[in-house]
């Protein structure tokens, strides 16, 4: 069954890199990170899959988006091709899951090591907390270096 | 079970994309291919070694630093189409030296 998730996945891949249109792009870059927390999910990672799925198909999709809109001024017309392949792919992808997991239910068997989620957080919290801070601050960093990108020429002048 | 190909696979993707795409967002897209593939070894790695906690947490502080690599590299997108009005990297050779 992860073969298959990978599977595609490397097709949505192979989607974002050749596709066009840079929005459509985007999209199906989502769609990997989607299909990847599934895959983690299935390789019993659940921490990490929850934390894809938010941050990688959410947020980071959310950004390019916005900054795509900001940048691009789109021509509707010409998209609508490209859209019904993308949304076409999912819905086959999302079918053949299906199917898979109707005629082979043995396939979801899950053969890989169990972690709970409090494992994973006293690893974090107390193994590894020495590199755990200066990551924190390496965040708060990249913060200050995105409001300071974003600064609008002249805005201290004018205080 | 061996899922190194599909590592490989990503690995190779963003690189291709990384080289031969001259648009901004696609680059960012090459990126993050890069990363996701990172992230995949990161967790097989864990099950071959027995220690899916350690290379989870691994993973979730990759993922946090992946999204403010696209945060400031977006950033960077946009000051820079506002500048030039352009994402083609051919547009940025102004900036060298």
């Amino acid at each position: 069954m992860v073969y298959l998730t990978l599977g595609f996945l490397l097709l949505f891949a192979l989607l974002a890199v050749l596709l066009r249109d840079i929005l459509l792009s985007v999209l199906s870059l989502a769609a990997v990170s989607a299909l990847l927390s599934i895959a983690f999910y299935q390789l019993n990672s659940p921490v990490a899959g929850a934390f894809e799925l938010s941050v990688g198909a959410g947020l980071i999709t959310v950004l390019a988006v916005l900054t795509i809109s900001f940048v691009q001024k789109r021509k509707e017309k010409r998209q609508a091709g490209a859209v019904l392949w993308v949304v076409l792919s999912l819905t086959v992808a999302a079918l053949i899951f299906f199917l898979f997991q109707a005629l082979w239910p043995q396939a979801l068997a899950n053969v890989f090591p169990k972690t709970a989620w409090g494992d994973v957080g006293e690893v974090l919290w107390k193994v590894r907390l020495f590199d755990l801070l200066p990551q924190i601050l390496v965040i708060l960093a990249a913060v200050l270096g995105i409001l300071a990108l974003l600064r609008k020429e002249g805005e201290n002048k004018e205080k | 079970m061996n899922l190194w190909p599909f590592v490989f696979a990503l690995f190779t993707l963003g690189i291709f994309c990384l080289l031969t795409r001259r648009n901004l967002v696609k680059i960012l897209i090459g990126l993050e291919l890069l990363s996701k593939g990172a992230t995949l070894a990161l967790i097989w790695s864990g099950i071959l070694r027995n220690s899916l906690a350690y290379t989870q947490s691994l993973a979730v502080i990759v993922i946090a630093i992946e999204v403010m690599v696209v945060a400031i590299f977006l950033a960077l997108v946009y000051a820079f189409h506002e500048k030039s009005s352009s994402l083609d990297t051919d547009d940025m050779r102004r900036l060298k030296g």
